[in-house]
């Protein structure tokens, strides 16, 4: 029950608002796969503190989120957190998101390395699924995330030279 | 001189609140004429409710929003309960207790340290001090550096009631357990031998240093027993039943008005939701929520919040820890920030003393539910306490189906515009008249909307389609300084 995952994979936003909740409906059909032996997977929702517990433990995270980048529809971002947030602005807790919950972190705790992946979305409005554009990509953005995960847990040992 | 001041979006709180205030100057003295707060987000979740199978509400409203998610579990389960007339098991209802009150314990002790304390003392360059107004700091840089060490501990223990729903309730957030009739979740011996660790650990935090913590605010900061003090009119819906005919409570339900010394009964047939200064259709004004409607209009004329103005015989109140603990008579009649603050603190010791209680009171491995029988056509209200005060759920069931939901929240009592009768709300009324030392940095209409916890995410009935959210005009910069009042 202790034992600790260095890959930490969560699943962020609200599921009843459509594409809002890809991040865990990816999260979920990830579930379906053979558990990851390195990896946990969490599904947060939208109050990003309670991923406090979790980071503590993690080296590596990997957020699934909607991204709204402006491009098509179910198009697959995949950026640092470093790129998408800017660093001195905290909103609420609600908003305060990934960034502001790592400020939490004890002092002079490791911070893990964070990775955000997730689609375009086609719309956030009332919803419980996600919309046709969103759940057509979302088995690509499940299997590159997969692909993310092996490699994070075996990373490719560099030949001798 | 008249200046108009807007912090939007103020921060620390949950969603998204933009609060404007007029600030009259007359011989240097400054203070606030008027006040209008302004939920900026249109949200609708009852209506992902309509044509579902009933007992999909505790589930769909659970996920409005990861902050108080027990709550609306809760209020949805006893709407299915009084719908359904369902018996619910000594042990299915301390478990629901137990469930709800961690949400509290955790939401108080988050509030205190994360959301309001940033007001009063400075601390590190980051979240959640960042960004600010750095005025009016009266502790010394010790008592600051000792307030910022028990600020990450509170982070620590909020954990640990977190981890008491989840122990219960299945999971933290959205908990799986709460179902009409009862819970589904059997109280193993080992789950309760460790809550009751977990709470002892809370109990101890709460009663040396939160409490005292609050304590020492009010000694820097007295004037503020005299600020932010509002209508004075406060309601409780009531929450935590003691036994299963819900006889006695932990929080009984009523209403007490300023300047009266009775306790007065809830009429929850008196309450109404008024529309005027909302973005909603006027023939739906002042309808109870059993026929309350939810039609958008906007622009429309004089409207400035998606927040409705609900209404009690026509009367502003207000709702949270301070009401509850008032109407209990567990607190002294007096609404002020300090009061909102200590209030909250003394129902946290409260509240951790009576989960050991129920720890004692629960049968391992008892019965936890009894099937109601399910009619196709029913009518029930839901009626608790959130962490941030009253929150009702009504529904209709018609044909097996779920045919009408409406849900009145805390924040749509305390942060709701204007009246029909142009009348502030709650919080609104809390701002006006405050006297202001420094209109470029008023930190005392924080300090005030801090106390009253505003938490917009399932208060505000989504964007509109097709338009862009609102423009931040904002007096708070990413650096901390202040960018001016606005005209």
């Amino acid at each position: 029950m202790t034992r600790s995952y260095p890959i930490l994979v969560l699943g962020l936003g609200n599921e009843l608002l459509q594409d809002d909740g890809l991040g865990i409906h990816a999260l979920r059909m990830l579930r379906l796969q053979p558990p990851p032996a390195e990896a946990i997977l969490a599904e947060i929702g939208t109050a990003a503190l309670n991923a406090l517990p979790f980071l503590e433990d993690a080296r590596h995270v990997i957020a699934l989120d909607a991204i709204a980048a402006g491009d098509p529809p179910g198009t697959l971002h995949h950026y640092t957190l470093q790129e998408l947030v800017p660093t001195s602005i905290s909103g609420g807790l609600h908003d305060l998101g990934l960034h502001g919950v790592l400020q939490m972190l004890p002092q002079g705790h490791p911070i893990p390395t964070i990775e955000v992946w997730g689609l375009e979305p086609a719309s956030t409005e009332l919803g419980l699924e996600p919309t046709h554009e969103v759940a057509r990509a979302l088995p690509n953005l499940v299997q590159c995330v997969s692909g993310r995960i092996a490699e994070l847990s075996h990373p490719a040992t560099r030949p001798h030279t | 001189m008249e200046i108009i001041a807007a912090i939007d979006p103020v921060t620390r709180i949950e969603g998204h609140l933009k609060v404007q205030v007029t600030i009259d100057s007359v011989d240097n003295t400054h203070r606030v004429t008027d006040a209008r707060a302004s939920g900026t987000l249109f949200r609708g979740f009852e209506k992902l409710l309509v044509g579902r199978a009933p007992r999909d509400a505790q589930h769909i409203t659970e996920r409005i929003c990861g902050i108080c998610p027990v709550a609306h579990g809760m209020a949805a389960v006893r709407a299915l309960d009084a719908a359904w007339h369902a018996h619910i098991p000594t042990n299915g209802r301390i478990l629901r207790n137990l469930v709800a009150a961690a949400n509290i314990l955790d939401s108080n002790i988050l509030h205190f340290y994360l959301l309001a304390l940033p007001d009063f003392f400075d601390g590190p360059g980051k979240g959640p001090w960042r960004p600010t107004w750095p005025v009016d700091k009266r502790f010394a840089e010790n008592e600051a550096g000792e307030l910022l060490e028990n600020y990450r501990r509170a982070i620590a223990v909020r954990r640990l009631a977190h981890e008491v729903g989840a122990l219960f309730g299945g999971r933290m957030p959205h908990p799986p357990a709460f179902i009409p009739g009862g819970f589904t979740a059997n109280p193993r011996p080992e789950r309760i031998a460790d809550a009751r660790k977990k709470l002892t650990e809370i109990l101890a935090f709460t009663a040396s240093t939160y409490l005292a913590d609050v304590e020492r605010i009010a000694e820097r900061y007295p004037d503020y027993a005299n600020i932010g003090t509002g209508h004075g009119h406060l309601i409780a819906f009531g929450a935590f039943p003691f036994d299963d005919a819900e006889d006695q409570r932990l929080f009984t339900s009523g209403r007490r008005l300023a300047g009266g010394e009775d306790l007065l009964p809830l009429q929850p047939e008196a309450i109404t939701e008024e529309i005027r200064f909302a973005w909603y259709a006027d023939n739906t004004s002042k309808r109870h929520p059993t026929d309350g409607k939810t039609e958008p209009v906007k622009p429309k004329p004089d409207a400035y919040s998606w927040l409705k103005s609900p209404r009690h015989n026509g009367l502003p109140m207000e709702a949270g820890p301070l009401a509850r603990m008032v109407i209990s008579g567990r607190y002294p009649f007096q609404t002020s920030v300090l009061d909102r603050l200590r209030a909250r603190a003394q129902e946290t010791r409260l509240i951790a003393e009576q989960c050991l209680q129920w720890l004692d009171q629960l049968t391992p491995n008892g019965p936890v539910y009894q099937k109601p029988d399910m009619p196709e056509t029913a009518e029930g209200v839901g009626m608790t306490e959130a962490p941030r005060g009253a929150l009702g759920h009504w529904l209709r069931i018609e044909k097996g189906r779920i045919a009408h939901y409406q849900i009145i929240t805390p924040t749509t009592w305390n942060a709701g515009p204007r009246d029909d009768q142009d009348v502030p709300g709650p919080l609104e009324q809390a701002l006006i008249g405050t006297t202001i030392r420094n209109p470029d940095q008023p930190i005392e209409v924080l300090r005030i909307i801090h106390s009253m916890d505003p938490c917009l995410d399932c208060a505000v009935h989504t964007m509109t389609p097709g338009e862009a959210g609102p423009k931040i005009v904002s007096l708070l910069q990413p650096n901390g300084s202040s960018a001016g009042a606005i005209q």
